[in-house]
């Protein structure tokens, strides 16, 4: 029974660090809600929604309403959100779908919530209809207020001006929404929902299109990139997390707020994002990095304030 | 409980005497599955499908039968309640990779007013454009669906089995 444990000192020590690490990985971090606070750069959105509190948030996985989906409605509670955008994986796969349902029941937001669907969200296709209908119906759900956009788009007024928001469904073409974006009024501030980074694919250089996702869980481990490659894993590859910019278009990736395939999470720590539209970055660019496209670069507009918090939430308030 | 049990040579996929099938079909937008005790053509139930204005509303089953090489025919029975003749159409695929409509399995199925009792030959089942045969140990999608159909459709769908060749 004592025979694993290391006779020599640095043995002793190197396990215990191993058992350290695992406690972090598996228990601490997935538990360790934070709150990121996300600049993207839009004189459109800004105008309409500079004053605002926007909230995304992405990839909750929920097996339970558990300490983590707690702490998520602490920090939301907190914020008290003018928008909360929500893109996508609400449950495990093939998994329960009511913990995720009762998660969204909670969720309160002065203007409104608006979701679009992951791809684990069909992994159950007969159970995934109930985001949007009441079971066995075509009525809409009494169950919660999230306004689902399936390939569909909404106008949102607001005391500033309007906003129109767009969502992408993950299974079925892009082109059909893009066909909704083309009846639009041009020059109109636009934002777009998708679960898959891959989204933003659909879109060329001059849209003026902002776009948030999540999918990727920013790899819930640091990996190199072609690593991701190489596991097949080309979401990971190209946008694993972040801000990437292309022409006029605008894709920020959350690493969400669950955990997928491997129980763990080091180095992307769960987040609720705030996302702050400005119409010019004050400091510049401060770490902007050419991938293998010449046109699109991977701008990282932390600042390094990922996780400041505003005046009247304390640190202890971030979630843990 | 069955009240006619299947044949030797046939093989039951679907009949709708357990809520559990539904879990078997792909649900999606603009279609809306539930069991019912009308126009069942085998035991008591049938599937009424409810097919709203949309692009291509339908239904997608996922046969456990994985191996269609054994059999010959596909039969299944459809009741449509309208006073008109509708047209069904029907897609199978043979590649988890959404083909391109030249290289799937395209078919259409004339529904008359009343029952119809359909059957879809198994190893005539060419592709659209490249004309090639698909494989029976392959198939990855069936699906029947209305094309961009402007009102609401009912259709009762009931006893999907494989005949043995």
């Amino acid at each position: 029974m004592m025979r694993w444990i290391p006779k020599s000192g640095s043995g002793r020590v190197l396990l215990a660090g191993l058992l350290l690490l695992a406690l972090y990985t598996t228990t601490i971090e997935p538990n360790w809600v934070h709150v990121r606070y996300q600049k993207i750069i839009s004189p459109p959105l800004a105008r309409v929604l500079g004053k605002r509190v926007v909230v995304q948030l992405s990839d909750l996985h929920s097996f339970s309403m558990g300490f983590r989906e707690r702490q998520v409605l602490k920090i939301l509670d907190r914020l008290q959100p003018d928008l909360i955008l929500l893109t996508g994986d609400y449950v495990p796969w093939k998994g329960d779908y009511k913990p995720a349902l009762e998660f969204l029941s909670r969720l309160r937001a002065k203007t409104g919530v608006w979701a679009v669907m992951g791809d684990y969200d069909y992994s159950l296709s007969r159970q995934s209809c109930r985001f949007c209908h009441k079971p066995g119906t075509g009525e809409p759900t009494q169950a919660h207020s999230v306004r689902f956009l399936r390939n569909s788009v909404e106008r949102i007024d607001l005391p500033g001006g309007s906003l129109w928001l767009g969502g992408m469904d993950p299974y079925e073409s892009g082109v059909f929404l893009k066909r909704k974006l083309d009846q639009l009024p041009a020059d109109q501030p636009l934002l777009i929902l998708s679960h898959s980074p891959l989204g933003f694919d659909w879109f060329g250089f001059s849209e003026g299109v902002v776009m948030l996702s999540g999918d990727t869980h920013g790899g819930q481990i640091p990996l190199p990139a072609w690593l991701w490659k190489e596991l097949g894993y080309e979401k990971n590859f190209r946008y694993n997390q972040g801000v990437f910019v292309k022409g006029s278009n605008t894709l920020f990736v959350s690493h969400g707020i669950g955990i997928s395939h491997l129980p763990i999470r080091f180095s992307r720590v769960p987040e609720v994002v705030v996302l702050q539209f400005v119409e010019v970055d004050p400091e510049g660019f401060p770490y902007a990095q050419h991938s293998s496209s010449s046109h699109l670069m991977a701008c990282h507009l932390h600042s390094g304030r990922e996780h400041e918090v505003p005046a009247g939430l304390s640190s202890r308030e971030t979630g843990f | 409980m069955r009240c006619q049990p299947a044949s030797r040579a046939e093989r039951l996929a679907f009949d709708f005497e357990s809520d559990a099938e539904l879990d078997h079909f792909f649900w999606s937008c603009h279609t809306l599955f539930e069991r019912s005790t009308q126009h069942a053509s085998r035991g008591r139930y049938s599937l009424r499908v409810k097919l709203y204005p949309s692009r291509y509303p339908g239904i997608s089953p996922s046969f456990r039968i994985r191996n269609w090489s054994s059999y010959k025919t596909l039969h299944f029975d459809v009741f449509n309640p309208a006073p008109s003749t509708l047209t069904l159409y029907l897609r199978i695929d043979d590649a988890y990779s959404s083909p391109a409509y030249e290289d799937r399995y395209n078919g259409t199925l004339r529904l008359q007013p009343g029952l119809n009792r359909l059957s879809i030959a198994l190893d005539t089942l060419e592709t659209s454009g490249t004309k090639r045969t698909l494989d029976p140990l392959s198939i990855k999608r069936f699906a029947l669906f209305l094309n961009h159909p402007r009102e609401e459709t009912t259709l009762y769908f009931d006893n999907f089995r494989f005949l043995s060749r």
